[in-house]
């Protein structure tokens, strides 16, 4: 049974939308042991735009979407999806987390139709599950699988509500290279079909020249925005085009690393 | 080369031993129960029970005790009202405290821990000094509203909810508060709203919390004397009638002691029953 049977018109929720954040500053805890994790942030994405963030572990990228979700609440600043301030959850965000958090006592099918979030049936979860792979695992649980198995599944909960802007946190992270290829295209695919904002986090350089429309560096904790690259490579790309190694370059050295 | 007792350790031979000790003196009061279930009314009065176990073959055993308590009185209708007595008093304070519990440790509202505090230090509060106040508040309520709370079970039920409750509010806080957050918050991006949290999430993961209350307050509620004699006087339940047995001359202890054993059956299916509760949801699913 899906956790929600009534909390969601399908339209509006599914429409591609517009993300904007607005001099967003967020800081973890008070007085001396105060924390700035995230400084200013401004950043306007398209709807339909796939936008990486990339940057050192602990910079506040999880953070920055945990803000966008309406998971956190920015400190000052504001996150606008569509035009509407978030304040609480967003339901027109899907996210799917760093760590695969599938329900223990539902079984896989059972999860990914969650993220249906009632919109969705059976025969889509059906599909999704065999778009990951997962054909053959329906019925069980999440700790009889792979924690890579159980992250595909909760990309395919992710997928499930087709929700209007897509948001993930390093979802490929726990992927075998192989596994991982083959996600990422499928992530393309399914955000060419529904017209989904995407906005992914990943410290795979590759992943992100492979996927972005434009990449979002962020610095070290607490200094914001270090760089804004456009990538205006046609889909499909071929991940050896040579067009992208300057880039590739650009990032490395980015990241302190010399080819 | 090992010291003797680095083996004890590591055959556990210290702990077993240690564990029949314990489960020996635990079992000498039911033990001595059961014996003197058995035993003739002339041998329960003249002998202590222990007595019958160094002669068992000279002993008249009897189920006399037995058929006593089976046909004298109302004894099966004192243990319906029991029941009726404790499963209420055992799921009501259990469900305000899982909505208490709740939201005190998910919903962010002003003044949470002060709350909890009190709560908490409602704890302190025992019940017999709470007795006469409570008697004379229902005794106005009945004045002024005609709603009589004394003399039948909601009495009762409320008396042990009340009081059931501090505890258990902080037993399920404190375990809900282990529950993985992060579980919540994907429920809450796919759409839950609290209400289906509680039901669909926090309510199934804390199945092991809310059986261990129950088992607790079942038992306690089971065994109460005090407050089912002052709130339901006329419904009679299983403790009363067992002092009952025991006669006005205090001679009828081979009757207690069967009757004991028959009002034991009960927490015991219960124990057992939910054992197999607790120690399932603490297994399930929690390791990768
Ligand atoms: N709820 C929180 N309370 C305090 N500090 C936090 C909290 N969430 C994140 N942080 C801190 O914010 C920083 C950024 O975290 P995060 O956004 O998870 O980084 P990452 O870029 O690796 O995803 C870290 O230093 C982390 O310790
Ligand atoms: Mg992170």
């Amino acid at each position: 049974m899906a956790l929600t049977e009534s909390s969601r018109g399908i339209d509006i929720h599914v429409a591609p939308a517009p993300v904007a954040v607005r001099g967003v500053t967020k800081t973890f805890g008070t007085g001396t042991s105060a924390v700035s994790v995230l400084s200013d942030i401004s950043l306007d994405i398209a709807a339909g735009e796939i936008v990486v963030l990339l940057g050192p572990s602990g910079c506040g990228k999880s953070t920055l979407l945990r803000l966008i979700a309406g998971l956190e609440t920015a400190t000052t600043g504001a996150v606008l999806v569509d035009g509407a301030p978030v304040s609480g959850i967003n339901l027109r965000c899907g996210v799917v987390f760093q760590e695969p958090r599938l329900f223990p006592w539902k079984s896989i099918s059972d999860n990914v139709l969650v993220g249906s979030r009632g919109g969705a049936n059976r025969d889509a979860a059906a599909q999704l599950l065999d778009a990951v792979g997962l054909t053959g695992f329906e019925k069980h649980l999440p700790r009889q699988v792979s924690g890579g198995m159980a992250q595909r599944a909760a990309l395919a909960r992710g997928l499930a509500g087709s929700p209007g802007v897509l948001l993930l946190d390093e979802p490929f992270a726990a992927l075998d290279a192989l596994t991982r290829l083959t996600m990422q295209d499928l992530l393309l695919d399914v955000a060419a079909e529904t017209g989904s904002t995407v906005i992914l986090v990943t410290h795979d350089i590759d992943e992100a020249l492979h996927l972005a429309d434009r990449i979002v560096v962020l610095g070290e904790r607490g200094t914001g925005i270090a760089e804004v690259v456009n990538v205006d490579h046609p889909r499909p790309r071929d991940r050896s085009h040579p067009g992208l190694a300057p880039l590739r370059a650009e990032l490395l050295a980015r990241f302190g690393i010399h080819p | 080369m090992k010291t003797f007792f680095q083996r004890l350790r590591d055959f556990k031979l210290g702990s077993t031993l240690l564990l029949i000790l314990l489960v020996a003196i635990w079992s000498i009061p039911t033990i001595g129960l059961l014996v003197t279930a058995f035993r003739s009314k002339d041998s329960a009065a003249n002998s202590g029970w222990w007595t019958a176990l160094a002669d068992p073959l000279g002993q008249d055993w009897s189920i006399e005790a037995f058929n006593t308590v089976l046909s004298r009185d109302d004894m099966f209708g004192s243990f319906v009202n029991t029941v009726v007595v404790a499963v209420p008093s055992t799921v009501l304070p259990i469900l305000i405290a899982a909505f208490a519990a709740y939201a005190f440790t998910f919903i962010e509202f002003r003044g949470r821990e002060i709350y909890f505090a009190i709560v908490v230090a409602l704890m302190v509060v025992p019940l017999q000094a709470a007795l006469v106040p409570v008697v004379r508040g229902l005794r106005a309520i009945k004045e002024t509203t005609g709603i009589s709370l004394m003399g039948n079970y909601p009495g009762a039920w409320l008396m042990h909810a009340a009081f059931a409750l501090p505890l258990a509010i902080y037993i399920l806080r404190n375990y809900m508060m282990t529950l993985p957050m992060a579980l919540i918050e994907a429920a809450r991006i796919d759409g839950a709203s609290w209400y289906q949290i509680f039901w669909k999430l926090v309510m199934p993961m804390s199945v092991p919390a809310l059986a261990s209350f129950a088992i607790f307050q079942f038992l306690w509620v089971w065994n109460d004397y005090l407050i089912a004699f002052i709130f339901v006087d006329s419904k009679p339940v299983m403790t009363y009638r067992l002092l009952r047995l025991l006669g006005q001359y205090g001679d009828g202890w081979q009757n207690v002691a069967a009757g004991s054993f028959i009002s034991l059956i009960v927490p015991l299916i219960v124990f057992f029953a939910l054992q197999r509760f607790f120690v399932r949801g603490l297994t399930a699913g929690s390791v990768k």
